[in-house]
């Protein structure tokens, strides 16, 4: 038995696709493409499956990563074909091999934003401000958090979370690139960003894109 | 291909999942190359409508069509019909993400009654006219067949076309019908008066009722092209028709999400409350090696890992012993989870259950259906509480400690003592567990008792019969919640007041399409959803309407009453009928099909053919 890491992207369609759904889904694929799957021991085996980010519901990304565990001496090359094929629309292989890092290490993630505004006035306007904002000591916002078993909403300084940004306007739209804590302990969602700044100047976007880019170990290393 | 504007909206809704496609196995085509486009409709919601095998049969046999192409459609959520009225979206199909209003067919499955509302709610979030008259071009023609077209008089007037009977062949026939008349730049009209000539269809505009001034039909009149009465089509073969070899695996869960393996249709057992154990005759099973062949297809190419061998009793199927022998082998190997619904308790075999204790194990559900003997003769449920107990034996030996058991209430006959009954043999079923020595050990017993009232249909022996009114229904209900005199018994029971209006359609007339289009302006819609459903808009509509809901539920009709499916021919006869339903009021029992033919006249629509007798 060995461990195989799938680096997929999603976009399209499927950035429709729950997190929760995703798992059913993926274990369906891996039926389809007959990966020789190692099945958990227990009085309900099922193939091992684990993710190492969950993407929050119609975000698309290019880093995406799923680990499975699979029996005899499958090549990498192999799972990447077999699987590839029977993938749903907008799921895209980009590469499978070993896994060189835990889940657990992963502390930040990259993401390019596009908000679309009404007119350029106001993506002007949201992009001077944001810049502002994001470069200040405090800009706070409700987020949901867990104590014990419970979840409440308590209030955070985003800027806590915020590690790097990069905003220009263009036309109706700002491009926001941006690397934010990421992972199990610290986490920020870029829509949750974009909506405080929004709230905090008062204007409102009518589209936004997030595509998160790549994953950031502790130690500075892009997740793989 | 969706546009902007369902995108800009996604985010803001449940489950965006629903509305978007691009599901495994959905089927795109080319436009330019498509003559027909088909907008299969099912009135409810995502979750539900995708768990339909009728739908999934019927998608493959359209684009199995070159020149045609079939897309979903399912009823939007409260929340997403609201985006879609506030920003104008018309209804679209999930495959091309176009609207439905330019499509040439829009087709409804007829599932339930109380989705009737949906159906209008559908057509208006389109854009079509309601009303068959008020859409005079040849497209988008509105169809609609399913188990409910049997009497679909309430939405006759918005209807263009039914569908009587098996759609596989019928379909695929309509589709074609479609092309020529598109090509020939036939007239509304033209088109049907060509398809009402032919075994399956049913045109309703063809047939001009009468009424009498007590309420009751006084005549119906067919005219134009339409034969005096509408025969529904009926699938010979079963092996040989159609059956897809691919399932759309929906990305986001869904109600029923597994292969579904339909082992044959009909039913030998002849229940005589049971609309499907009529409408579907004569018996036609599936060959073992067929069944186990598209099982293997669909489960290769949906990777699902359960199969459900479905049909109306499948443990009547002769071919169980050895598609089960044969199919285990591998199903087991590749941890596929074989479930086998609907069993009956006469015939469930310690072989069965030592196949069934093999793959997972799920629950163990039997419908006694009701709680003394002298009913269940009545209805013609041919078992007996010795055939229960060996079975809950069986199953409590082979290591299950929860049963669940279906009854009804409010079946012609019924007293009090019968609703007692039910909690008495649920009883009996409890004491059984602790009876036993070799029960599961360590473990208490759990034994579930669904009651739901009963609603007499058309093509049944009770269809004269008054529905118990909603009165009576509560307080059957409160005398079997007080019968149990243990937490071990779990009883649920369903609204009355849904069961009456489901009662009110299932036997209703065309008038009441006049009912639908009131309640469904009043913001009824979604009227299976208990949370949804909104019995005084209903009560409402129909005095607006003049019409009185009891008059089709609750009154007891004469053998010589001209009802309102009198017109439609699915095979039964009448005569036969009416002797069951004296049987039923005697107390005395008609034999299955395999011991004796009953002489239900089904097979003079499949050529004589019955596999009750042939396979016997």
């Amino acid at each position: 038995m060995r461990s195989v890491r799938i680096n997929y992207s999603k976009s399209g369609r499927a950035i429709y696709i729950s997190h929760l759904d995703l798992n059913r889904m993926m274990s369906r694929a891996v039926r389809r493409a007959q990966l020789p799957m190692w099945y958990t021991e227990g009085f309900n085996p099922h193939p091992y499956i684990a993710f190492a980010l969950p993407l929050s519901l119609g975000q698309s990304s290019d880093c995406e990563y799923m680990d499975i565990r699979i029996e005899g001496d499958m090549t990498d090359d192999e799972v990447k074909d077999r699987l590839a094929a029977v993938l749903p629309e907008g799921f895209e292989i980009i590469s499978v091999g070993a896994p060189t890092c835990d889940p657990k290490e992963i502390q930040k993630a990259q993401y390019f934003v596009k908000v679309i505004f009404a007119d350029e006035e106001q993506a002007k306007f949201f992009a001077e401000k944001a810049d502002e904002l994001v470069k200040g000591d405090e800009l706070l916002a409700e987020k949901s958090g867990k104590k014990g078993h419970r979840k409440v909403m308590k209030q955070v300084n985003l800027i806590d979370y915020i590690y790097d940004t990069k905003i220009t306007a263009a036309d109706c739209a700002v491009n926001l690139q941006c690397v934010l804590a990421a992972g199990n302990t610290n986490n920020l969602n870029p829509a949750l960003l974009v909506e405080t700044i929004e709230k905090n100047i008062g204007v409102r976007h009518t589209q936004m894109h997030i595509m998160r880019k790549k994953l950031i170990t502790a130690n500075g290393k892009v997740f793989k | 291909m969706l546009s902007e504007k369902i995108k800009g909206i996604l985010l803001d809704v449940q489950k965006p999942g629903r509305y978007v496609g691009g599901e495994l196995n959905s089927v795109v085509k080319n436009k330019e190359d498509v003559k027909v486009r088909y907008a299969f409709c099912f009135p409810d919601t995502y979750e539900i409508g995708m768990s339909h095998l009728g739908m999934k049969i019927l998608y493959s046999v359209v684009n199995d069509i070159d020149y045609a192409w079939c897309e979903r459609v399912f009823a939007p959520g409260n929340d997403m019909e609201e985006k879609m009225r506030e920003l104008n979206v018309p209804l679209w199909a999930l495959e091309s993400g176009d609207p439905i209003k330019d499509f040439d067919l829009i087709g409804f499955t007829l599932q339930y009654e109380l989705s009737f509302s949906n159906i209008l709610n559908m057509l208006d979030l389109a854009g079509v006219p309601l009303y068959s008259k008020d859409r005079t071009e040849l497209a988008p023609l509105v169809v609609a067949g399913g188990p409910c077209a049997c009497n679909a008089e309430p939405i006759a007037d918005f209807i263009d076309v039914f569908m009587l009977g098996d759609g596989e062949e019928t379909t695929a026939q309509l589709v074609e019908l479609v092309k020529k008349h598109k090509e020939l730049g036939s007239s509304k009209i033209d088109f049907l008066r060509d398809i009402a000539q032919y075994k399956g269809f049913y045109v309703p505009a063809f047939y001009d009722v009468e009424y009498n001034d007590d309420g009751t039909i006084k005549s119906v009149t067919a005219k134009e092209t339409a034969p005096e009465k509408a025969e529904k089509a009926v699938v010979a073969d079963m092996d040989k028709v159609k059956y897809p070899e691919k399932f759309i695996v929906p990305s986001i869960e869904i109600v029923h999400d597994r292969v579904t393996a339909e082992i044959f249709r009909g039913c030998i057992r002849g229940c005589r409350f049971c609309q499907a154990g009529f409408i579907y005759r004569p018996i036609r099973e599936k060959s073992p090696e067929v069944v186990e062949e598209q099982c293997r297809k669909l489960i290769d190419t949906s990777g699902y890992d359960e199969i459900s061998l479905c049909s109306l009793s499948t443990s009547d199927y002769t071919g169980l012993q050895p598609l089960l022998n044969s199919m285990l082998d591998w199903t087991i190997k590749e941890k596929i989870n074989v479930a086998l619904p609907s069993l009956r308790v006469d015939n469930f075999s310690d072989e069965l259950m030592e196949k069934l204790a093999v793959v997972r194990r799920s629950g163990l559900t039997f419908a006694p259906e009701a709680g003394t003997q002298r009913l269940r003769d009545a209805i013609n449920k041919n078992v007996t509480e010795e055939d229960v107990m060996k079975t809950v034996d069986k199953a409590f030996a082979g290591g299950w400690t929860a049963v669940k058991l279906y009854f009804m209430i409010g079946l012609p006959t019924e007293t009090l003592d019968d609703v007692a009954g039910i909690a008495q043999l649920g009883q009996r079923v409890v004491d059984e567990f602790y009876r036993l020595p070799d029960r599961p050990k360590g473990k208490g017993v759990q034994v579930s008792i669904s009651a739901s009232s009963f609603v007499p249909k058309p093509f049944t022996p009770f269809q004269w019969e008054p529905q118990d009114t909603r009165e009576q229904l509560e307080e059957k209900q409160a005398h079997l919640l007080s019968s149990v005199t243990t937490k071990k018994i779990k009883i649920s029971t369903h609204l009355s007041q849904s069961s009456f209006l489901e009662g009110v359609f299932a036997r209703g007339d065309r008038r009441l399409s006049k009912v639908i289009e009131l309640a469904w302006k009043k913001g009824c819609k979604f009227d299976s959803w208990d949370d949804q459903f909104k019995f005084n808009k209903w009560m409402e509509a129909f005095e607006e309407a003049g019409l009185e809901p009891s008059f089709y539920a609750n009154r007891r009709r004469e053998y010589d009453e001209i009802l309102p499916w009198d017109h439609l021919d699915y095979g039964v006869t009448k005569q036969f009928l009416i002797n069951e339903n004296k049987k039923a009021h005697q107390s005395v029992t008609t034999p299955h099909c395999r011991i004796k033919c009953a002489g239900c006249g089904s097979n003079k629509l499949n050529g004589g053919k019955c596999d009750a007798i042939s396979k016997n």
